[in-house]
């Protein structure tokens, strides 16, 4: 297939459900209470940034995430490296990192606020524990995977433990770690707009419950399709990201 | 094996003492090496030949430290092998090079694992480069490399460290015929060069006489060391002698103590 007709068929699927909305919507057949019209949303989202403030709402989610996803990214990686190396830090941490991550994130949101409080300490803990042990178990996973004939190739050149690690596991792993860190970002931004919907002043979540109050379609559809946007645009940076860093890599 | 007649022989760089080993599976017993014993002399390059599969890989992983034996030792120049050690190099028949490292940056990595001075690192480096033949491939990822330069690289990287010895696991075995012999050719040069102690796996007759200096022929699992040859070529060798009556007739006899036990 030629690259405008992947193109073509990528985008295909975005005409029909854009096509769908306005049938149901300018035609009537749903009331615009339920389904505002494109023209209306747009608008909407347009008067959003320019008289609401709305992209200090988005920074404000983004700083959430990136907050919780750095301390989970700067305690996850390593644990995880350490856990695919070595099977005793492996028997140590798997059991209780399996138990946990089968608690859903949003169950802590009340234990959160009771701990911490609304607020940036609350949003980053929740981001947190979102992401922090299922991306544990992805880093390991990949760590554990690295191919064993470059494992023994290192051994035979003359590498201690350790240097296996830094200079083999590490390396070899690093494009699944980061394809598990670009997955795991995206659970993150979903897990804030929940946090956000619960209970924030502020942030994307906020601006969305609250024109649910008053019964602002128009304002709802457009918060959501601005998340959509940004979780393009962050997936395309973490693309873009990979294809810099690991020039080497098959795709 | 006494001290006294380790030291009447001290041309024996490695010796294997009463190797055997055992897999143990589901309780059971699997053995895959019966008690073999074999001397390598210093500069030789010693063929283990035998089937696929027989356990001649086991064999060189003892060697390298990779696994331990079940029982007897491998001693390289007197010392008893306990674990890997860059003494001992090996290159692998699976593509092996890290594919995060350019070719140069592959050649030096050992090099580079032990205190050392970047200057001689790069000249030690540019001069395998040469040697195996891979010059303007310097900058190139081992995902742009056909297996032929794959193999050269490893080949490359393993002999900068300049081990006592280097283990091959069919290193030619996953290449085209015409690579396979460009390889073959490549490893002679080199010996003649500098004469390193080789010992090198494969199932292929040809390549057991071409390359070797003597031939330990296998059986089946659990591999036993069937019969020993001593192959009467010096370190010139041309294409030429495999077509000779003597190379024929060798490969015959090979033939029949392979046959010879099935």
């Amino acid at each position: 297939m030629k690259h405008g007709q992947r193109r073509a068929l990528g985008i295909a699927p975005f005409l029909l459900v854009l096509a769908l909305w306005c049938i149901l919507s300018y035609g009537g057949v749903v009331r615009a209470l339920f389904l505002p019209t494109p023209t209306n949303v747009i608008s909407e989202g347009f008067r959003m940034f320019a008289e609401e403030g709305f992209h200090n709402d988005i920074l404000l989610s983004l700083a959430r995430v990136f907050g919780g996803f750095l301390i989970s990214a700067a305690f996850g990686v390593p644990l995880g490296i350490l856990m695919g190396a070595s099977r005793t830090t492996d028997t140590f941490f798997a059991p209780i990192i399996g138990f946990i991550r089968y608690m859903p994130a949003t169950a802590f949101i009340p234990l959160a606020i009771l701990w911490f409080g609304v607020g940036y300490v609350e949003n980053v803990v929740l981001v947190f524990m979102s992401i922090f042990f299922y991306l544990v178990l992805l880093v390991a996973d990949a760590a554990a995977n690295v191919k064993k004939p470059w494992i023994d190739t290192a051994l035979t050149l003359g590498a201690n433990r350790l240097q296996v690690v830094t200079k083999v596991v590490v390396r070899a792993a690093a494009p699944d770690v980061w394809n598990a860190m670009r997955t795991m970002f995206g659970v993150g931004w979903t897990m804030i707009v929940v946090v956000e919907l619960v209970g924030a002043e502020a942030g994307i979540g906020a601006k969305i419950i609250h024109a649910q109050r008053f019964l602002q379609t128009p304002k709802i559809m457009a918060g959501i399709c601005i998340i959509g946007l940004l979780g393009v645009a962050s997936d395309l940076c973490f693309r873009a990201g990979y294809r810099f860093l690991f020039p080497w890599a098959r795709n | 094996m006494s001290d006294v007649a380790e030291g009447s022989r001290n041309d024996a760089a490695l010796v294997l003492d009463e190797l055997a080993k055992c897999f143990e599976c589901d309780g059971a017993r699997l053995p895959v090496l019966e008690p073999t014993s074999i001397r390598v002399k210093r500069g030789e390059l010693f063929v283990m030949l035998g089937p696929s599969g027989c356990g001649k890989t086991t064999v060189l992983r003892i060697i390298a430290g990779l696994e331990p034996p079940s029982s007897g030792e491998v001693r390289l120049d007197g010392r008893r092998v306990q674990g890997p050690s860059p003494e001992r190099g090996m290159v692998f028949q699976d593509f092996t090079s890290f594919a995060w490292l350019t070719v140069s940056e592959n050649i030096a990595f050992g090099l580079r694992l032990r205190p050392h001075d970047p200057g001689e690192v790069r000249q030690t480096v540019a001069d395998w480069v040469r040697k195996v033949g891979l010059d303007g491939f310097e900058s190139f990822y081992p995902r742009d490399l056909s297996g032929g330069m794959q193999q050269r690289v490893a080949i490359a990287r393993t002999l900068a460290v300049q081990p006592k010895l280097v283990l091959m696991d069919e290193p030619f075995g996953s290449l085209d015929a015409q690579a396979r012999w460009q390889m073959q050719e490549m490893l002679l040069n080199l010996r003649r060069e500098s004469p390193t102690t080789i010992v090198f796996v494969t199932h292929d007759v040809e390549e057991a006489i071409f390359l070797g200096d003597r031939i330990a022929v296998f059986s089946p699992r659990p591999a036993r060391l069937l019969r020993e040859f001593s192959v009467p070529y010096g370190v010139t060798r041309d294409r030429s002698i495999t077509r000779a009556a003597p190379f024929i007739e060798m490969e015959r006899q090979i033939h029949v103590a392979m046959r010879g036990e099935v």
